[in-house]
């Protein structure tokens, strides 16, 4: 040991020793190794073997363009093509946000019809079933709200609707339905009065779906539905028609017979309705004003379960 | 090739880029073509190399110092990746034809030159990979010790005492292969 040794892998190692290596490999990688040095001359042959195959660059497009931009600019031209084909596929399609931008809104394209002719089937049926969990004159004050509610809904739905044909078979059977609801709600309680209904007694009702002591009296949040955007715009679909209930439309319990047996606008006192059943275009817009039209004979219609019975 | 040509090829100067690639890329090269076997995949590899550095230079952000270690540690990976696939995927390959023409002195001296070279090779192939690499590294890609010893993520002592050894053992095989 010199001193000038230190302990590295594979035991002692000089430091001038390593020193003269890393200069004597700075050489030859320089190509400036000494003469006389077999190693040295053997590694400098390699090395220049290996440089006399090297073909070198012509251009930079060499480098860069065929890995590099030719596939940033197919993926670049890939993912254009792929969202134009998309915006392309939703414009297509009635409903999508592009299609509303590019075309404006339709409301009559049939996607947007049947959605919301279901949605306002849907909610039929379940303010009908709500009244049919109840006894006849026992519906509770939440439970008629909420087929209120539920009828209010649908009803500004259904007035949406553009095709003539739909409205007037679901306006049927919102008639058929807020019939069910004045007479499943007791004519004297307090659901009786919130809802409008009226103290008169029923009289003819028939169907299975209305119990005798059907009242005439409009729902007052359908009657202010109504005066907004009644349906009356439409000729022969206002409340005052007389084919009201199509039985192509009713369902559950609601389906059934002529509209006018199941209205309980047919049950009312003067008997009035079947006279201006067919003149709806002639009735006042809207169940609201019912009333009033019913007061003039031939606009009340004998389904309209909002006509009223004064 | 200086730190200001670097940064102005960071920048998109074409010239500066030029300059990088026709200084590096005999270089890259020839360390490819040493640790490979035949001259087409070494050449593929070095546009690999080529392609990749001229992608990821917005990540160097040393001086140029460093930037040799930068480039030859993307060759580093490089080559890491073609060995892995060449595991997967065994190729038999056909023995390189020569292409162009040969400027060899004479076909004495490239006959030697060849026989040289093919003994060297063999010397290099019976050191251990990693030492092979680092080997090459310092001689085949021009590093320095430190270069390297970023490159490998070791420390410059280390390299310098592991390069020590692999040419102390380079030399005794030689010893051997002159007095079998």
């Amino acid at each position: 040991v010199t001193g000038n040794e230190f302990a590295g892998p594979g035991g002692l190692h000089d430091i001038a020793d390593i020193a003269d290596t890393d200069a004597w490999l700075d050489a030859v990688s320089r190509r400036e190794a000494p003469d006389g040095d077999p190693l040295a001359a053997a590694l400098s042959t390699l090395l220049a073997d290996a440089d006399r195959e090297y073909r070198p660059i012509v251009s930079m497009p060499d480098v860069a363009r065929p890995r590099n931009r030719g596939g940033r600019t197919a993926f670049a031209a890939v993912v254009t093509a792929g969202l134009l084909v998309t915006a392309g596929t939703a414009a297509a399609q009635p409903g999508t946000a592009v299609h509303r931008l590019l075309f404006g809104h339709h409301a009559h394209s049939s996607t947007s019809r049947s959605d919301v002719a279901s949605r306002a089937n849907a909610l039929l049926d379940q303010a009908a079933s709500l009244i049919d969990a109840a006894q006849p004159g026992a519906l509770s004050d939440e439970n008629a709200r909420q087929v209120a509610d539920l009828l209010a809904q649908a009803h500004r739905l259904i007035t949406a609707l553009p095709d003539h044909t739909a409205r007037a078979q679901l306006l049927a059977r919102l008639r058929v339905i807020t019939g069910r609801l004045a007479a499943a709600t007791a004519a004297d309680g307090p659901a009786a009065k919130r809802v409008g209904v009226p103290l008169d007694p029923p009289s003819q009702a028939s169907s299975t779906d209305r119990p005798s002591s059907a009242p005439t009296r409009a729902v007052p949040a359908l009657a202010t539905e109504s005066d907004r955007s009644g349906p009356s715009q439409d000729a022969g679909e206002g409340p005052g028609r007389g084919d009201g209930g199509s039985p192509s439309t009713a369902s559950g319990s609601d389906r059934g017979g002529p509209a006018a047996e199941d209205s309980p606008s047919a049950a009312s006192s003067h008997g009035e309705g079947d006279g201006g059943g067919d003149r709806g275009s002639s009735a006042p817009s809207g169940p609201s004003s019912a009333a009033s039209s019913d007061s003039h004979g031939p606009g009340g219609g004998r389904d309209d379960p909002t006509a009223s019975a004064d | 090739v200086d730190s200001d040509d670097v940064a102005r090829a960071r920048a998109g100067d074409r010239d500066a880029l030029h300059r990088v690639m026709v200084t590096y890329r005999p270089r890259i090269y020839r360390y490819c073509r040493l640790r490979l076997d035949d001259h087409a995949t070494a050449e593929d590899l070095t546009q690999d190399v080529c392609a990749a550095l001229y992608e990821s230079l917005d990540r160097h952000r040393h001086d140029s110092h460093s930037f040799a270690a930068f480039v030859f540690g993307i060759a580093s990976n490089k080559l890491a990746m073609h060995y892995r696939s060449r595991y997967r995927r065994p190729e038999d390959s056909t023995a390189a034809l020569p292409e162009g023409v040969d400027c060899a002195p004479s076909p004495e001296d490239a006959a030697v030159q060849r026989e040289t070279s093919t003994e060297v090779r063999s010397m290099l192939s019976r050191l251990p990979e990693h030492v092979r690499n680092l080997l090459l590294l310092r001689v085949a890609a021009g590093l320095s010790a430190e270069e390297t010893a970023a490159v490998l993520n070791m420390t410059a002592g280390a390299v310098r005492v592991a390069q020590h050894r692999a040419i102390a053992q380079l030399r005794a095989l030689a010893e051997q292969e002159v007095r079998p």
